[in-house]
C-alpha cells in the first residue's frame, strides 16, 4: 500500500511542478506572485518524499535483517518436511524485499530531483518579485585580489594533553600543485565537493524561503570583500510567497573545523522595504568555507536558515 | 611511519640521489614564489585611512608629533617620553619584560612601525586607533604620569607656534592655556578633585587638546616605515630569477630550510601571515601565565575596555560620526575565543625585539619556538576565567635542528635601522619648541 500511494504523490508532484513551470514561461502577474509559494509546495512534497523514502528503506532494512535470520533457520531446517514451503517465502520475501529497496532509491531519486526543480522555481520567484534589487544569482564570490589560500588556525576548540591525536600528531600541512613548499592545511576548511553553496535557500522546516547578496553593487556582479565590513540584503519570503515583514533575526557566522567565527558581530539595522532586510557589520578575515545562519523569528514561526560560501 | 611534515624532506633526501635539485632548499617553484611574495613588504598595501584623525597624513602635524614623541616634559617627573619604552635603536621597544617608566607596566612594549596597519592597538586591542592609544600611557601612573591638563597645557604652551600652524588659532588652546592646575578624570586623587572643579567648558577645552596631542603622535607614528629586510631581498631575487650564490648570500641554507618551516610544518604562518606576519587577530596560544594570582583576560577585557575608552572611534574627539565607525558597531563582544587571547605580534625585527609575549615572560626565541614545539595548555582558574580558554596551537614534532632554523630563519626578518631617515630618530633640539 505504501508504495502505491507514494508512486501517486509523485505523479502528483510531477504534474504541480511541470504546472507551476508553465505558469512561469506565461509570467503574467498573477502566477508571478505565485512562484515563490509553488517552489515552497514542491519543496515540501520534496521533504515529504525524502521522508517516504526514508521510511521505505528502513522497512526493507528491517525485511533484511530478517531475512538474514531466517536463512540461517533455513540451513537447520534441511530436509525437513517444511522445506519447500520456507524456501518459497524466502524467495517471496527476497523479491519483496528488492522491490522496497529499488522502490526507496527511486522515491529518494524524485525527492532529489523535485529539490532542484523547487530552488529553481525559488530562483525564479525571488528574481520576479524583487527584479530590481537581485543581481547575483550564482554562489556568492570574493572580489578579486590576490589571496593566500590557507588555514590561518588549526581546528582545536579545547586542547587537553590527553586529546586524541591532535596532542601528538604535529601540524597538518599539505602541499599545492605545483609547489615544493608545504603549507598549513584546510583540512576541515575545505568545503566538500557537492556543497550546495547557492544564496536562494529554504529554511529548515521550509517556513521561509530567502536570498542573501552583498549590498555593496558591483560589475559584472557584487563580491565580497575580504577584511572589509560591508553590508548585505537578506530577502525573506513565507511559504505563500509573500515578503515577510518585521522579522527579527539573528546573525551568526563561522567556519567548520575551525575555532571561531566572525571577527565582527554582524547585525540587521533595517528592513529596506517588505521583506528586505539590511544586514550591516558582515566581515570576512580570510577566504575559505563559511557558513552563515539567519535565526529568523517572525510573526507566526521561528526557522533558520543556512547558506553556504565558499569565498 | 612518517610523520606528514617530514615526509617532504625525507622524500626530497630519498630522491636527493636520482634529482639532486629536489633536495636543494634554494630550489622554488613559480608557486612557491608567487605563495613567498605575499609575506614581502612590497606585498604591504599603503597605511590604512585613519578617518577618524584628519590629521593622519599631514606632515606638519607627524613634524609636531616627532617633537612630542621624544619629549620627557610629558611626564611627572620630566624623564619620561615616549621613546623612554619606543627606542628608535630598538626597533621602538625597550628590551624589557615589562616597561620601566614611573613604575612598571604590566605588559610588554611593542614595536612601532609594525603596528600601523590592523584595526586594534595595545595586546588586547583596547584602543582602536594609534591616536586613543598614544593617549592612554600618558596618564598611566607605571607610564608617564602626567595628567591630561598639565600635557593639554604643554602642547598649547610649550609648542604655541607648531600647534597654531597646524589647528590654527583656536579657542581651546587659549582656555587650556589659561587653567594652572592639574587635572585629570583619571590619575591621582588630588587631579581627580581638580578635574571635578574644572567647568564643562575646561574640560572640553582640555580633553580636545589631549585628543589633538594624540593626532599628532600618531600622524608621526605613521611616518616610521621599514626597510626591506634580508627576507624582503631574498623575494625579490627569487622574482627575478637570481642565481643560486646571490640567494645563499641573502639567506643562509638554515634560514631558508627555517623559511620552509615556518611556511609549514611549523604552522606559524597560520596566524603570522601577510607582509607583516601577523593576521591582527587575537589569539591563545598558552604563553606561560605572567601571573596566576592575576590572570591577564587579554582580549575579553580588552573589549570592555575598548567600549569605556574615552577617546575612540566613536568618542565625539574622533573626526568621525559614530555610526561611521563600523569595527565598534559591530565589535565582537563575545565569544570563548576572546579569553585570555591577545593580538598576534608581528614578527618583522623579532630577531631583535626581545623579550617575548605579553608580558615579555619568554626571553629568548629558542624559548618561544619550543613553546610551541610542546606548548603547555593555557593556565586555567574557574575562580578567575570567564570560562576555559581557547588553546589555539598543536604540538608540532619538530626536531632539534629544525627549531634552530626555525629561529635562523626568523633573524632574516630584521630590517636595517634606517640611518638616514630623520623620522626614526629624535629630532634634533626641536625648532618646534618655543623655549
Amino acid at each position: 500500500m505504501k508504495c502505491i500511494r507514494s508512486a501517486v504523490t509523485i505523479t502528483l508532484v510531477l504534474l504541480l511542478a511541470s504546472a507551476s513551470a508553465n505558469s512561469e514561461s506565461h509570467s503574467h502577474p498573477a502566477s508571478r506572485d505565485n512562484l515563490i509559494k509553488t517552489a515552497s509546495g514542491i519543496l515540501r512534497q520534496a521533504k515529504a518524499l525524502e521522508s517516504n523514502a526514508t521510511q521505505v528503506l528502513r522497512d526493507a532494512n528491517q525485511l533484511r535483517q530478517a531475512l538474514n535470520q531466517l536463512r540461517a533457520n533455513q540451513r537447520q531446517m534441511s530436509n525437513s518436511e517444511q522445506q519447500p514451503d520456507f524456501d518459497q517465502s524466502l524467495t517471496l520475501l527476497s523479491d519483496q524485499l528488492s522491490r522496497w529497496q529499488t522502490e526507496g532509491g527511486t522515491l529518494r531519486r524524485h525527492s532529489d530531483e523535485l529539490q532542484q526543480l523547487g530552488m529553481t522555481v525559488m530562483e525564479a520567484g525571488f528574481l520576479n518579485t524583487w527584479s530590481d534589487l537581485i543581481k547575483l544569482t550564482g554562489p556568492m564570490p570574493l572580489e578579486k585580489g590576490d589571496q593566500i589560500s590557507m588555514a590561518h588556525n588549526t581546528g582545536v576548540r579545547s586542547v587537553h594533553p590527553s586529546m586524541d591525536g591532535r596532542m601528538t600528531a604535529g601540524a597538518e600541512t599539505e602541499q599545492h600543485q605545483g609547489m615544493s613548499l608545504s603549507v598549513p592545511s584546510m583540512s576541515g576548511q575545505q568545503a566538500p565537493p557537492d556543497l550546495d553553496t547557492g544564496t536562494f535557500q529554504a529554511s529548515r522546516q521550509l517556513h521561509y524561503l530567502a536570498h542573501i547578496e552583498p549590498a555593496t553593487p558591483a560589475e559584472p556582479l557584487p563580491g565580497v570583500p575580504l577584511n572589509e565590513i560591508h553590508q548585505w540584503h537578506l530577502l525573506i519570503a513565507d511559504a505563500e510567497g509573500e515578503p515577510v515583514s518585521g522579522a527579527s533575526i539573528e546573525v551568526t557566522g563561522h567556519m567548520p573545523g575551525h575555532v571561531h567565527g566572525l571577527p565582527t558581530q554582524p547585525r540587521v539595522t533595517d528592513e529596506i522595504e517588505p521583506g528586505v532586510y539590511r544586514v550591516e557589520g558582515m566581515k570576512f578575515q580570510m577566504p575559505g568555507w563559511w557558513v552563515m545562519q539567519f535565526d529568523v523569528a517572525g510573526q507566526s514561526q521561528a526557522d533558520t536558515l543556512i547558506f553556504n560560501l565558499v569565498l | 611511519m612518517f610523520n606528514t611534515h617530514l615526509k617532504p624532506f625525507l622524500l626530497g633526501t630519498l630522491l636527493s640521489f636520482a634529482w639532486p635539485v629536489l633536495a636543494d632548499p634554494y630550489d622554488f617553484t613559480e608557486a612557491d614564489i608567487a605563495f613567498l611574495a605575499g609575506f614581502s613588504l612590497e606585498a604591504l598595501s599603503p597605511l590604512p585611512e585613519a578617518k577618524s584623525n584628519r590629521l593622519a597624513d599631514e606632515t606638519e602635524a607627524a613634524e609636531l608629533g616627532q617633537a612630542l614623541f621624544f619629549d620627557p616634559r610629558l611626564s611627572d617627573n620630566g624623564q619620561v617620553s615616549c621613546a623612554t619604552c619606543h627606542q628608535p635603536a630598538q626597533y621602538f621597544t625597550d628590551g624589557l619584560p615589562q616597561s620601566q617608566a614611573l613604575g612598571t607596566t604590566r605588559r610588554n612594549a611593542p614595536s612601532i612601525p609594525n603596528s600601523l596597519h590592523g584595526p586594534w592597538q595595545f595586546w588586547d586591542g583596547r584602543a582602536d586607533s594609534l591616536w586613543a592609544q598614544a593617549l592612554s600611557p600618558l596618564e598611566d601612573q607605571a607610564e608617564h604620569g602626567i595628567d591630561r591638563t598639565s600635557a593639554a597645557r604643554l602642547l598649547v604652551t610649550e609648542y604655541s607656534v607648531a600647534y597654531e600652524q597646524v589647528f590654527g588659532d583656536t579657542q581651546e588652546a587659549g582656555q587650556v592655556a589659561a587653567i594652572t592646575v592639574k587635572a585629570s578624570p583619571l590619575t591621582t586623587q588630588t587631579e581627580q578633585e581638580n578635574w571635578q572643579a574644572l567647568n564643562d567648558a575646561e574640560q572640553q577645552a582640555v580633553n580636545r587638546v589631549f585628543s589633538q596631542m594624540g593626532k599628532l603622535l600618531m600622524a608621526y607614528e605613521r611616518k616610521l616605515a621599514l626597510q626591506p629586510a634580508r627576507f624582503d631581498e631574498f623575494i625579490a631575487q627569487l622574482q627575478s630569477g637570481a642565481d643560486r650564490a646571490t640567494l645563499t648570500d641573502l639567506m643562509s641554507e638554515d634560514e631558508v630550510r627555517g623559511m620552509r618551516l615556518f611556511m609549514g610544518p611549523a604552522d606559524c604562518a597560520s596566524c603570522h601571515n601577510g607582509p607583516l606576519f601577523t593576521n591582527f587577530e587575537f589569539h591563545n596560544i598558552g604563553a606561560p601565565e605572567p601571573d596566576e594570582t592575576q590572570v591577564d583576560m587579554g582580549r575579553y577585557t580588552g573589549i570592555e575596555k575598548l567600549q569605556q575608552n574615552e577617546f575612540s572611534c566613536v568618542s565625539q574627539w574622533s573626526d568621525l560620526e559614530p555610526e561611521q565607525c563600523l569595527e565598534m558597531a559591530f565589535l565582537k563582544t563575545q565569544g570563548p575565543e576572546l579569553v585570555g587571547a591577545f593580538k598576534t605580534p608581528s614578527l618583522r625585527n623579532v630577531a631583535e625585539t626581545a623579550p617575548y609575549m605579553q608580558a615579555g615572560q619568554v626571553k629568548t626565541l629558542e624559548e618561544v619556538v619550543r613553546h610551541y614545539n610542546e606548548p603547555t595548555p593555557p593556565f586555567y582558574d574557574r575562580e578567575q576565567h570567564s570560562s576555559r580558554p581557547h588553546f589555539d596551537i598543536v604540538p608540532l614534532n619538530l626536531t632539534e635542528t629544525e627549531l634552530q632554523q626555525l629561529v635562523a630563519f626568523l633573524g632574516s626578518l630584521t630590517s636595517p635601522l634606517p640611518e638616514d631617515d630623520p623620522w626614526w630618530w629624535a629630532p634634533e633640539r626641536s625648532s618646534l619648541d618655543t623655549q
